[in-house]
């Protein structure tokens, strides 16, 4: 059983590129089909994954580790999700700084880049759109915003306070 | 190295909502305290972007094996992954009694991740863009609407980056 979850996570994490939300549906589908855990018990586990700070990927394997194995269970699914992109930052580490000099990889890097920007605009969009806008809100959120526009460096402190206002307030 | 832990270490704590929210704050953390130029910190995105595994674990993982290292890169992550480690023993060992309202506790999640999104695209726009750039941003902003399939947008991106260059 530990092994089976621990290659299950070894291949989601190796195969699924694209970030940690890329890898939350894979995961479900392979749960699935290798009957270890139903639908619904998974978005429950998703549910709580999302509640706390870290990778929305590590934590859900962490949680389904400890659900079906406890705490074993828990340090092997997540190692299995963390081991591969180790490595394979690690080798692309190296393959980057033997090429460093090429104007085709830099070419490359930039183009990704330009990709990522348009990628966050969109992650941006789906946060905007998927809310409620009461005034209230709209109110805190854009002063915060306009607070870190102006100093950036302030966003530890903004983020806490903004999330200790949000949930006493329940906006 | 330590310093460079600490900041992971710190960050990973308000690492909510998805890889993109941090990466704003790490930027502020990383080039605002002169440990990587602002090319150095786009050259990391976009690594970490290209490879497989989360973004933010990756960028972790990668600023630390670059100037540390293996060692370097296995503290940086696990410091990364102190903050999540901690909660959810916190859970394990407290069991249900700390009672959060699930609802309202995503809501203020939610809230409050808009806002770092929001910070860590003013930061990416900040480095210094040539028009094509834009463009080309512009145009991955449009496809992702479109539901093309992220990884495309990605490499189809790095393609035409390669062809502009040379």
């Amino acid at each position: 059983m530990l092994h089976k979850l621990f290659f299950l996570f070894l291949k989601v994490s190796t195969l699924t590129l694209g970030g940690g939300y890329a890898m939350v549906p894979v995961m479900k589908w392979e749960l699935e089909r290798a009957k270890l855990l139903e639908e619904e018990e998974f978005l429950k586990i998703l549910s709580v994954a999302q509640a706390i700070p870290g990778p929305i990927a590590f934590n859900t394997a962490v949680l389904v580790g400890k659900r079906l194995k406890g705490v074993a269970g828990a340090v092997i699914s997540g190692l299995a999700v963390v081991l591969p992109p180790f490595f394979a930052i690690v080798l692309v580490a190296e393959f980057i700084n033997t090429f460093r000099e090429s104007v085709a990889l830099r070419g490359f890097l930039n183009g990704v880049y330009a990709a990522v920007v348009g990628l966050v605009a969109s992650v941006l969009y789906q946060f905007v759109k998927s809310q409620k806008w009461s005034l209230r809100k709209t109110i805190i959120l854009a002063t915060a915003a306009a607070v870190l526009f102006i100093k950036s460096s302030l966003v530890v402190p903004v983020v806490i306070l903004l999330l200790v206002l949000l949930y006493s307030k329940g906006v | 190295m330590w310093r460079l832990s600490a900041i992971f270490l710190k960050v990973g704590f308000l690492s909510f909502g998805g890889g993109w929210s941090v990466v704003g704050v790490l930027k502020n953390e990383l080039v605002g305290n002169g440990i990587l130029t602002p090319e150095e910190f786009t050259k990391a995105v976009s690594i970490a972007q290209v490879t497989p595994g989360p973004v933010a674990i990756n960028l972790a993982t990668y600023t630390g094996y670059k100037d540390y290292g293996l060692f370097g890169a296995v503290l940086n992550t696990l410091s990364f992954l102190a903050a999540p480690i901690a909660i959810v023993l916190a859970v394990f060992l407290l069991g249900s009694r700390a009672k959060i309202d699930k609802e309202r506790w995503a809501g203020a999640l939610k809230g409050a991740c808009t806002v770092m999104v929001f910070v860590t695209l003013l930061s990416l726009l900040r480095n210094h863009l040539d028009l094509w750039t834009v463009l080309l941003s512009i145009g991955a902003f449009f496809l992702t609407l479109r539901k093309v399939h992220p990884l495309l947008i990605v490499f189809g991106c790095g393609a035409l980056g390669v062809l502009f260059s040379l």
